[in-house]
């Protein structure tokens, strides 16, 4: 008997199953139907599906998904009517997208340089101004950037970071609540530059993150309510995170831990959700102290100097997460290839070049305003 | 999608989905179901039941369940990609069986070695009342459990889809991405291994490995 034949015989009682019980629990996970997939978008539709694409994808989704919906003409303008719950539908708008906001007035401690000035005073900011969740009857907006390519992007960009958008968001702090957006303008688009267009109410409902059975990938649920029961001790907020299913591309531990970490970040905060301040503190704290985890100082596309943290992935891929050292709140991700990598998939090989950005993106701004279409 | 006239054929002499034949080749299964995506369920009900039997042995029952199911669902969006015209696209969903099986290299390494050190095996035992095969014989599933766990993960990707997942060489490139001489290599360096773990028990058998 050779050692192959050997192996084969290993855990051989493992039954073959029956296809037609197998397959119907898998098809019912499968969204077939237009209607599945607008279900799916901005997470997975239930438990066991609740991977996530390489992040620079999710952000393609995001208009899409606040776009889903049947619309309403109501009325509304720039300084929105005053209603007790917005309805969904369209109206005109007019503003300044790309105009900068007010200080959002967080607390400082000073400019943080390390990572542990930056746990030190995201700690202390947390304990002077415990943040809250938005009441139901106001809205989270949210000011993001995303980078596309004239070279395309699928899962990442295809060629240089050079279409650059930014985006306005209001979120309901109704639970599952209704989304509104604006559409995107360039990011060249001058800040005095007033822009008019459509302000668009959908239902949030099932394309929010946390909503209808979707998960934001390694975290059970991003609701401030759950978010802000986390332990504040980072040991115990590690064995969480590890515990959940991180995305598919974390092949350690710590990895899934920082992938989590970044998304809750990124996709989660540019899609609403409110991160307590305690929380953020302890996330850094265990940014501080994963293995694997290089920090710098580090200059995102859009220029701001900010504070990295950075950890390689699948041996050739370097996510950063950026904190801006003043305010001690999420500033950005990068995607960067750190050396020459062929990715060979089922759709044929594809190179990418050391120093290429894979993914980029900025949040702008977060603020709980009272109504969708208002701007701090 | 616009259709190949064969396949045009086929489906216009079609009745339904429940009750009309399927072809046998997967890569008209996954071009039909480009244009009428619940096509897609002919494949699930083809080789699920393979899916879930490799990805079991390798993280036991529990894990399995979603880690098939995802299999599926990664297979479904990536299936406009998918290019391989062969009848067989087991091993394009083995390899994302394989790399979504990844998630849970801890707990498959974990349970390997709990096997190696007590006999006890954590993944065959929800299956306690089928009759073992011919690994019965007590010292060696351990020490083949041990030899597995003690593998770098290409390494045992490549020996489990090979003797597991019953693929070749060739297809076993096509699951992992990797080329067909660093596959061999990959098998050569996990069997070797293996052989050494196993060498004091049948050393004459040990050295005559089956070359597939």
């Amino acid at each position: 008997m050779n050692d192959l034949k050997l192996l084969a015989d290993l855990r051989s009682e493992v039954p073959l199953e029956d296809g037609t019980r197998l397959g119907d629990a898998v098809i019912a996970s499968i969204p077939f139907s237009e209607r599945d997939h607008r279900r799916m978008r901005g997470g997975a539709p239930r438990r066991r599906v609740r991977r996530r694409a390489l992040r620079p994808l999710l952000a393609g989704t995001l208009a899409a998904a606040v776009g889903a919906g049947a619309f309403a003409a109501v009325e509304l303008s720039g300084a929105p009517a005053s209603r007790p719950r917005a309805e969904e539908g369209t109206v005109a708008w007019s503003g300044h997208p790309t105009a900068a906001w007010p200080a959002a007035g967080h607390p400082s401690y000073g400019r943080a340089s390390s990572a542990a000035q930056l746990v030190d005073y995201m700690t202390r900011a947390a304990a002077s101004a415990p943040g809250r969740a938005p009441k139901p009857d106001e809205w989270v907006v949210v000011k993001s950037e995303s980078a596309d390519s004239s070279g395309g992007s699928g899962g990442y960009l295809f060629g240089p970071p050079d279409k650059r958008e930014i985006s306005l968001q209001w979120f309901s702090g109704e639970t599952c609540g209704p989304v509104a957006s604006v559409p995107p303008v360039p990011a060249t688009t001058a800040p005095d530059k007033t822009v008019t267009g459509t302000l668009s109410i959908g239902g949030g409902g099932q394309s929010r993150i946390g909503c209808s059975g979707t998960t934001l990938g390694g975290w059970q649920s991003v609701s401030y309510d759950y978010l802000n029961s986390l332990p504040a001790d980072p040991a115990a907020l590690e064995e969480i995170l590890a515990s959940s299913a991180g995305p598919v591309t974390a092949n350690t531990r710590e990895q899934a831990i920082f992938q989590a970490i970044a998304t809750l970040l990124d996709a989660g905060e540019v899609q609403g959700v409110v991160v307590p301040p305690k929380l953020s503190a302890t996330l850094y704290r265990v940014l501080q102290q994963l293995p694997g985890v290089t920090f710098e100082s580090a200059t995102d596309l859009a220029g701001r100097r900010g504070i990295g943290f950075s950890m390689v992935l699948e041996g050739y891929l370097k996510l950063e997460i950026v904190i801006d050292p003043d305010t001690y709140t999420y500033m950005g991700y990068e995607y960067v290839a750190i050396k020459d990598h062929a990715m060979t998939g089922t759709d044929g090989t594809q190179y990418v070049k050391a120093g290429h950005v894979m993914g980029w993106g900025a949040l702008l701004g977060s603020a709980i305003v009272d109504k969708p279409g208002q701007l701090p | 999608m616009r259709l190949q006239n064969e396949d045009a054929a086929w489906l216009a002499a079609a009745d339904d989905h429940a009750g009309r034949p399927c072809p046998d080749d997967d890569g008209t299964v996954i071009r039909h179901s480009i244009s009428d995506p619940e096509f897609f369920a002919v494949l699930v009900r083809r080789h699920a039941p393979a899916i879930a039997r490799y990805v079991t042995r390798r993280i036991g029952r529990d894990a399995a369940e979603d880690v098939v199911a995802e299999t599926f669902l990664v297979a479904f969006r990536q299936r406009a990609g998918y290019t391989d015209e062969g009848r067989d696209c087991l091993p394009w969903l083995y390899g994302i069986a394989t790399r979504l099986a990844h998630r849970h290299w801890r707990t498959e390494t974990r349970q390997l070695r709990l096997l190696a050190r007590t006999g006890a095996d954590p993944v065959t035992e929800p299956f306690a009342d089928r009759v073992d095969a011919a690994v019965s014989a007590g010292a060696v599933k351990p020490r083949l459990a041990e030899a597995l766990a003690s593998l770098p993960k290409v390494q045992r990707d490549a020996l489990l889809l090979l003797v597991w997942a019953d693929l070749s060489y060739e297809q076993i490139a096509v699951a992992t991405g990797a080329p067909l001489g660093t596959v061999q290599s990959r098998i050569s360096r996990a069997r070797r291994r293996m052989r050494s773990q196993l060498a004091d028990i049948d050393p004459q058998g040990m050295t005559e490995g089956d070359q597939r």
